[in-house]
């Protein structure tokens, strides 16, 4: 028991040890007792830390003295240029690098046998940034990249470090329900500095896409909830709720909840009918209506100063409602 | 306080089990009890009923005597002997506000479904809430306090109550019944349901009304009526003294009459009405922009016929309105529905408070609008001007100019051989110039979103393309089209690129403007098939 | 910064802007201070706790080599603080049942829940306070931090097989005391382990 518990036991040990608490009474219950305490455990909840100290400690911290007066202030990237790779460089990396372009011949070393004890792949970041010697850096710039962001730095009587952004293209192939695919158009949907073309683009595609009840990712449709209600312009908005209402298989409480903002409040009609529209989608593929919902559309079709179609619409759907 | 069922000396455990023949069948458990509260006079009686009719009557008693049935329905019998045990009744409360609860566990239940329906009998002088999701009926009468019902779904009869009532349905009719005058304030409210009224005919009161959808009638004498809104109504029956009811529906009807009266003698509201000065389209052809007066008779619900011979003109208030061919002019309102034509050969001018407008191929200069939704045309061969608050305007073909306006959402058009101006306050904007044109007059403008501007080979133009942007970069105009040339500037704070110069010689202005977004002009337009309107 | 790594914020740091600190701070501030609340059991100490961590991350931030986790290094931050409050004659752990709980709001929230909650919650403060300090603090980074025993042997200042040892021991005492009767009887015979 004590090995099992500080998973101490290889895979084989381990599961005859499972196999055999399954048939024995005293050890059952030895080990249900663990679980239940374990369970009593993780009621423990997780505390709030108060504001007052992250205050104090960053009055602590003098900012003015610590930053050198080279250093160009760090302008915030656009966040939706997931395209741009950030370099801690210190020198200008050229294209040729990433190709792995070397000028110099190589000196020979003679072999000596290899002592990996396990390599592991790591997944490739898109937000990775690299800190490069600058004598591994090929000295040819090719293909003119676009440079941003620069910073000096002085670490030494002798050395400087030169930071800075630079654009190269990425292209990320997948099946729509790759989790990295998922993960990254959430990650342009919510993006909230993203440039227009990027984001609205992404919700077409996400439409054809994920419309597909096989590729329902409830992922996306937070993701598409976050900008429904959060973008200030309403032809953004209406896409979303329009995508939306294609995406039901995928909607969990959280868009649902966003549904109904939307419908309650978002200033343009066009919205709330399209988040109407959704909701009349997601109650037509079996979803529960709760009472929230419930009060929502009844509160809609009884509204006196909001559009008739929505009220009209809302009605509709009320008259569906029969107890299941 | 929740507790388990109480057993009194009245209990009776009546158990019907009922199974059908074929296997695999469901079972239906019945079980009933019995039960007496003492409850005070003035007190309060608060029935709350997931799913069950609940039956109220005040009788010459001191004391609540409850009779409540239970049904299970389950696939099989251990299932219902669950669903038993999660079906309870608590009861809480005291004399003064006496509590009965029907207690299931929240969500659907996939194997067994339950119901309880109570039979109470009450002293008269109590008043009775009752809420229900789910029942086929709720009744209750004689009672002389008040009365007030929510429901989902079902029937509520109030028979001769003589306090105040207020019914609030979802999709339940509601029935009103006096012997006598109307004794005390009355509200009743459905989205969905019916509401009828009958009531004295020496009954005094106000009475405020409203059907979105359905009719208002009364075979009771009302004066002084008027509209308050283009759906409520207001007037007087008799000679009110405090007294108001107000029945409230948005898609059924109301019906209120004397008790006993015939039904067929009603006569609907807005025959009772001041006329209301209305401000309706401009008649197609007449020149004429001012208000028209509106009888309420013009006010109807919606519209489907397959043509109209000549010139056609309808109102709605609510309602879809489709039409397959109109020879003629046409001018089109609904305050809230969509609008569906196939042809007009004449001026069309079509208008919705909220709804998508889709229509097919427009002879004549268009106007269409509509507050919120899309606009579809196949082919508005004058041009014209179409605008929606919110939502997305294709266009097939236009013939002519062409104004488009967009409050939020994209804008295209498949083949303009007319002047366009487009402007969409936020969206896309996707322009294709007929193949057959030289050059044209092009405003596009998008406060957020892109501008792509597809023309012929051969083209020409001034072109004026602006792209404004916290994050510009020189890819955000492109052309495949030789003779732009690109200046970048800073204003306030954003970098704006311009791109201007002559194409394929020069011609008539193209202005393209996109804030936050790119402008793509393509020279290849033969990608998108022409659209040849029919001979 | 969001996008920053650990290791890219604090070369950052090493490098003299304390910009980062903000961002390190948000990161890990809730597990630091719920780590020294649940091994001190006083809000206030875990208050100063978690300040002092984050000051001493900034002041020594040069002893940061990137080949540990920078979590790794903060929790060691704050267990050699935790260690040293104790030490001192008059701080022995005391219960904190003043401290106002600040929780996240939760759909399923009912009164009686809650009270259930606070209950519950009383009593595992007590059993966490009937282990030694070292089985404290190795179940608390291993249980409710995540960390592995390579890492919480790192923190001690111990062996990895001490840590197991103190885990299973911690476990032990914790079933005895919230699983009630359950689980005492005879040791299986048979039992592999």
């Amino acid at each position: 028991m004590p090995l099992l518990l500080t998973e101490s036991l290889d895979r084989n040990r381990r599961e005859l040890t499972h196999q055999h608490i399954e048939s024995c009474a005293v050890c059952s219950e030895e080990w249900n007792a663990y679980k239940e305490t374990w369970k009593v455990m993780a009621e423990l909840p997780e505390l709030e830390v108060p504001a007052r100290v992250r205050d104090r400690f960053l009055a602590s911290v003098d900012h003015s003295q610590q930053i050198p007066a080279n250093v160009v202030p760090f302008q915030r990237r656009p966040v939706a240029r997931w395209l741009t790779q950030a370099a801690a460089v210190v020198v200008i990396a050229g294209g040729g690098y990433f190709a792995g372009n070397r000028t110099n011949a190589r000196p020979l070393v003679a072999p000596t046998e290899a002592t990996i004890q396990s390599v592991q792949q790591a997944p490739y970041s898109i937000a990775e940034t690299r800190v490069l010697p600058a004598s591994q850096i090929s000295p040819d710039i090719q293909g003119r990249p676009n440079i941003q962001n620069v910073q000096f730095h002085e670490s030494s009587a002798d050395k400087v470090g030169l930071s800075f952004d630079v654009t190269s293209r990425v292209t990320v192939t997948g099946s729509p329900g790759d989790r990295s695919m998922v993960r990254l158009l959430s990650y342009v949907l919510e993006s909230d500095q993203s440039v227009t073309p990027s984001r609205t683009r992404t919700i077409d595609w996400v439409k054809q896409t994920y419309s597909d009840p096989e590729y329902a990712e409830p992922e996306i449709a937070n993701a598409l909830a976050k900008v429904l209600r959060n973008d200030t312009h309403e032809g953004v908005r209406i896409r979303a709720a329009e995508t939306l209402k294609t995406l039901t298989p995928s909607v969990g409480s959280h868009t649902r909840d966003a549904l109904i903002e939307a419908l309650k409040s978002d200033p343009n009609p066009a919205v709330r009918i399209k988040a109407m529209e959704a909701l009349a989608g997601l109650v037509q593929g079996g979803a529960s209506f709760d009472a929230v919902m419930v009060d929502t559309l009844r509160q809609k079709a009884a509204q006196d100063d909001e559009n008739l179609y929505v009220r009209a619409k809302a009605a509709e759907v009320l008259g569906t409602i029969r107890r299941q | 306080m929740k507790r388990t069922i109480q057993v009194s000396r009245y209990l009776t455990a009546l158990v019907v089990v009922a199974t059908a023949a074929t296997a695999g069948a469901s079972v239906i458990v019945t079980d009933q009890w019995r039960n007496e509260y003492a409850i005070s006079a003035g007190g309060t009686l608060v029935i709350d009923n997931t799913a069950g009719n609940v039956e109220v009557v005040a009788g010459n008693v001191t004391k609540i005597f409850v009779t409540c049935e239970r049904t299970i329905r389950a696939g099989d019998n251990v299932v219902a002997s669950e669903a038993r045990s999660q079906t309870q009744q608590a009861v809480g409360g005291d004399e003064k506000v006496r509590i009965l609860r029907t207690v299931v566990p929240p969500g659907r239940n996939a194997r067994w479904s339950s119901s309880v329906s109570y039979v109470v009998r009450v002293p008269g002088n109590i008043n009775v809430k009752i809420g229900t999701e789910f029942s086929e009926s709720i009744r209750v009468s004689g009672v002389r306090g008040s009365v007030a019902i929510k429901n989902m779904n079902g029937s509520i009869v109030l028979d001769n109550i003589l306090g105040t009532a207020v019914v609030d349905s979802t999709n339940g009719s509601i029935q009103y019944l006096s012997n006598g005058p109307l004794p005390a304030n009355t509200q009743l409210f459905t989205i969905n349901g019916d509401i009828d009224v009958r009531a004295g005919v020496q009954s005094n009161f106000v009475w405020e009304t409203q059907s979105i959808t359905g009719d208002v009638k009364t075979a009771f004498g009302v004066h002084g009526g008027r509209f308050l809104n283009p759906k409520r109504f207001r007037g007087n029956v008799n000679v009110p003294a405090g007294i108001t009811l107000i029945t409230e529906t948005f898609g059924g009807n109301v019906l209120l009459i004397p008790r006993g009266a015939d039904v067929s003698a009603a006569r609907d509201v807005r025959s009772m009405a001041v006329p209301r000065i209305a401000r309706v389209l401009p008649r197609a052809g007449s020149g004429s922009t001012g208000p028209q007066v509106l009888t309420p008779q013009m006010i109807s619900v919606g519209l489907r016929r397959p043509s109209v011979a000549g010139s056609f003109e309808y109102v709605t208030s609510i309602g879809d309105i489709a039409i397959g061919e109109i020879r003629g002019d046409a001018s089109l309102a609904t305050g809230a529905g969509q609008i569906q034509l196939g042809t007009v050969t004449g001026q069309c001018v079509v208008k919705s408070y909220g709804g998508p407008l889709t229509l097919g191929d427009i002879g004549g200069e268009l106007i269409a609008r509509t507050e919120a939704g899309d606009v579809v045309v196949q082919s508005a061969r004058r041009g014209g001007t179409i605008s929606t608050g919110g939502g997305t305007i294709r266009i097939h073909y236009t013939g002519g100019a062409t104004r488009l306006v967009s409050g939020g959402g994209d804008i295209v058009v498949r083949q303009a051989a007319g002047q366009i101006t487009a402007d969409a306050r936020s969206g896309d904007i996707s322009i294709t110039i007929d193949p057959a044109r030289k050059t044209e007059k092009i405003f596009a403008r998008t406060l957020k979103g892109n501008v792509v501007l597809n023309v012929p080979a051969g083209f020409g133009a001034d072109v004026e393309a602006t792209v404004s942007s916290a994050d510009a970069t020189s890819d955000l105009i492109r052309t495949d089209i030789p003779g732009l040339t690109i200046q970048r500037e800073q204003v306030n704070g954003k970098t704006r690129l311009r791109a201007t110069g002559k194409i394929n010689g020069g011609g008539e202005r193209v202005e393209l403007y996109a804030d936050d977004g790119g402008i793509l002009i393509n020279s290849d337009s033969t990608r998108v098939s022409p659209m040849v309107p029919g001979q | 910064m969001k996008h920053l790594s650990d290791q890219e914020l604090m070369r950052v740091v090493q490098a003299g802007d304390y910009s980062p600190a903000s961002e390190i701070y948000d990161r890990y501030s809730g597990r630091i201070y719920n780590f020294a609340f649940r091994f001190l059991k006083n809000a206030e100490a875990a208050e100063d706790a978690t300040q002092e961590v984050f000051v001493k991350m900034l002041k020594y931030a040069n002893q940061f080599h990137g080949d540990a986790k920078l979590s790794t290094w903060l929790f060691s931050i704050t267990a050699n603080w935790c260690r040293d409050y104790l030490r001192k004659a008059d701080n022995k752990p005391k219960d904190s049942d003043d401290v106002l709980l600040t929780l996240a709001a939760s759909p399923e929230y009912s009164p009686e829940r809650d009270l259930e909650r606070r209950e519950d919650e009383k009593r595992v403060r007590g059993a966490l306070s009937a282990l030694t300090p070292e089985q404290r603090e190795a179940i608390l980074l291993s249980r409710y931090q995540g960390l592995s025993y390579a890492e919480i042997a790192l923190i001690a200042g111990c062996s990895e097989g001490a840590v197991k040892t103190r885990v299973f021991r911690a476990m032990e005492t914790l079933k005895k005391l919230l699983a009630g009767d359950a689980g005492r009887g005879d040791r299986c015979l048979n039992a592999i382990s």
